[in-house]
């Protein structure tokens, strides 16, 4: 077992809940994706497994240790587990804090104690690989967002983690680079890597996961299983607010009932 | 979704002047002012930076022996006491731009439009008799009598001295040779070069990171200030009371620094999720050549020359 969640709890300033009573396990090699509305406590989970936030009640373990803060106050463990677990920020004007894009792809290796070759190899190799050697020199400021969230994967992947916790890899990001960040994760996928996505996207859900586990708004795991299952699950996706009713015209027929855009109108109706 | 009744009422679909208002002027000065100031920051350090992407000489030499070298010189420019050598190391400063693909007119622009004139004006009491006694050059007027204030003697007649004239040339030739090279320092290397340099001299590394990172996050937060100015225009059709105007400044002032203070934790989380643990560690690719050393030993031969002969000490000073 890579991850066990036990009944974690988390609250904001003592007074906001983002998390009840969690409990999870993450195999090795799994492709998870954590679904659920604005605000459910998505991002929060994917904190607490990187080590990032600590539960405030129940247990989190990792590659047979608990996750504490005592635990990350030991170098030797922290190194072990910064290098293999990998975590891809929602907003990467956080993730990239250095002045130019090689000194971020840089900047992992070279706290895990890389030598200055290494880490310049190893940052240009993942640099070639995303296609970013036009952009190797420049200061992040100066990207589109596109550009800067392949700068952050860069910097995540530059580590080569074990495991991949992604915030909404997905977001803002054109179809195109939509199509090649799915890939991408496929192939790393194929290489053993687990990879936990959080996302509100449905539509990618069937291409980078084989399990879905759905948050509610009142920041609990309400659902667990194959993604298949879980999408088609409508009245599950209307009540976690995945999917909301409205109105839509079929021809002339113009009437309103819950869907989604990922895999629209798949359903009957009589033209009356 | 119920809509609110009053949404069904559209506008005209073409303009028609409002009867008194039509033909009045907006003047959303102090929002188009700071809009211009934030896209102005963002624009002019990505515009300088493309300097320092072009090949020339500067740009081809390591920022270590850069540095140095040209620091060297500011010091030689302190310690000269020759107008001569100021203006000759100015004419080089010049050359080193024009060498490095500056424009020579943006490089003098840059350097002796504002800030020698503002040494100049602090320079200028200095050319005064009362403060600087001497052979007077140019009367400006007479007084019925000499009187003391304090540690000045105020002198009957008022005028400019040959001996403050020097010394504020002095101050105004110093100010614009050293402000050339660094100047030239900056201009011709990135940032992260310049910081990577400071680093290598074994600055602290929690100063050199500070700052780089400051610049870095300068930089969003302009952007985002610009994105909340422009928010405010395209929902303003009339200036607002300067009370009223004060109050939105300090309210946006207020979200700004709590915007940075949650983007600086989210930052520090950033760092620890990859390896951060106390102390930062930063590639410095730099590759010394030839003519890094051939640089140096130019830059600090002259400077050695130059105190020699021109300082006050120095053989032509005396």
């Amino acid at each position: 077992m890579l991850f066990e969640l036990r009944n974690i709890e988390y609250t904001f300033a003592a007074r906001y809940p983002a998390l009840r009573g969690i409990d999870l396990k993450i195999e090795a090699g799994e492709r998870l994706v954590i679904l659920g509305a604005n605000g459910c406590g998505k991002s929060t989970l994917l904190h607490i497994l990187a080590g990032l936030l600590f539960p405030t009640a129940g247990e989190i373990w990792a590659f047979g240790r608990r996750l504490t803060e005592e635990a990350f106050a030991d170098a030797s463990f922290t190194a072990f587990f910064r290098e293999r677990v990998g975590f891809l920020f929602q907003n990467p004007d956080v993730q990239l804090f250095c002045p130019t894009v090689l000194d971020e792809v840089a900047f992992g290796p070279l706290q895990l104690n890389a030598s200055q070759e290494e880490a310049l190899g190893k940052s240009r190799e993942v640099i070639s690989m995303l296609g970013l050697e036009k952009i190797s020199a420049r200061s992040p400021h100066q990207l589109s967002g596109g550009e800067k969230k392949r700068v952050a994967l860069a910097s995540v992947l530059s580590l080569n983690p074990d495991v991949l916790l992604l915030d909404e890899p997905a977001g803002g990001l054109d179809p195109r680079t939509q199509v090649w960040l799915t890939e991408l994760l496929n192939e790393l996928h194929a290489l053993g890597k687990t990879i936990v996505t959080a996302t509100h996207d449905l539509s990618i859900v069937e291409d980078i996961a084989d399990r879905a586990v759905v948050m509610d708004e009142g920041h609990a795991v309400v659902a667990d299983g194959a993604p298949a299952t879980i999408l088609c699950d409508l009245d599950l996706l209307l009540k976690v607010n995945l999917v909301h009713e409205h109105a839509h015209a079929h021809e002339e027929l113009q009437h309103s009932h819950g869907h989604s855009h990922f895999f629209t109108h798949r359903h009957d109706h009589d033209k009356k | 979704m119920p809509l609110p009744c009053w949404f069904k009422i559209n506008g005209p679909p073409v303009y028609q002047p409002i009867a008194g208002s039509a033909g009045k002027r907006i003047r959303l000065l102090f929002l188009d002012r700071t809009l211009k100031a934030a896209a102005g920051l963002m624009n002019e350090f990505i515009f300088c930076e493309g300097y320092a992407l072009k090949e020339g000489l500067l740009q081809g030499l390591d920022p270590r022996f850069k540095l140095i070298g040209l620091l060297s010189l500011v010091v030689g420019v302190s310690l000269l006491h020759s107008l001569w050598a100021l203006c000759g190391l100015c004419v080089l400063a010049v050359m080193l731009a024009a060498l490095s693909r500056i424009e020579p007119a943006f490089f003098l622009k840059r350097v002796w439009l504002v800030l020698p004139l503002f040494a100049g004006a602090i320079a200028l009491p200095a050319t005064l008799n009362f403060f600087t006694p001497g052979d007077l050059v140019w009367k400006i007027g007479e007084l019925e009598r000499a009187f003391r204030i304090g540690p000045y003697e105020v002198p009957k007649e008022i005028g400019v001295t040959k001996q403050g004239l020097t010394a504020a040339l002095f101050l105004v030739g110093r100010v614009g040779a050293s402000l050339s090279f660094v100047l030239l320092l900056t201009l011709t290397t990135p940032w992260a070069g310049i910081l990577k340099a400071v680093r290598s001299f074994r600055v602290p590394q929690v100063y050199v990171q500070t700052l780089g990172m400051a610049l870095r996050y300068l930089m969003l937060l302009a952007r985002i200030m610009e994105e909340m100015y422009t928010a405010k225009k395209s929902r303003t059709v009339k200036a607002g009371r300067i009370r009223a105007e004060q109050r939105w400044i300090a309210g946006q002032a207020g979200a700004l620094f709590a915007r940075s203070l949650q983007l600086s934790s989210e930052v520090h989380r950033a760092m620890v999720a990859r390896g951060y643990q106390g102390e930062v560690k930063i590639l410095i690719p730099f590759q010394v050549r030839t003519r890094d050393y051939l640089w140096l030993g130019l830059c600090l031969g002259l400077t050695a020359t130059l105190v020699y002969f021109f300082s006050f000490q120095g053989i032509m000073g005396r």
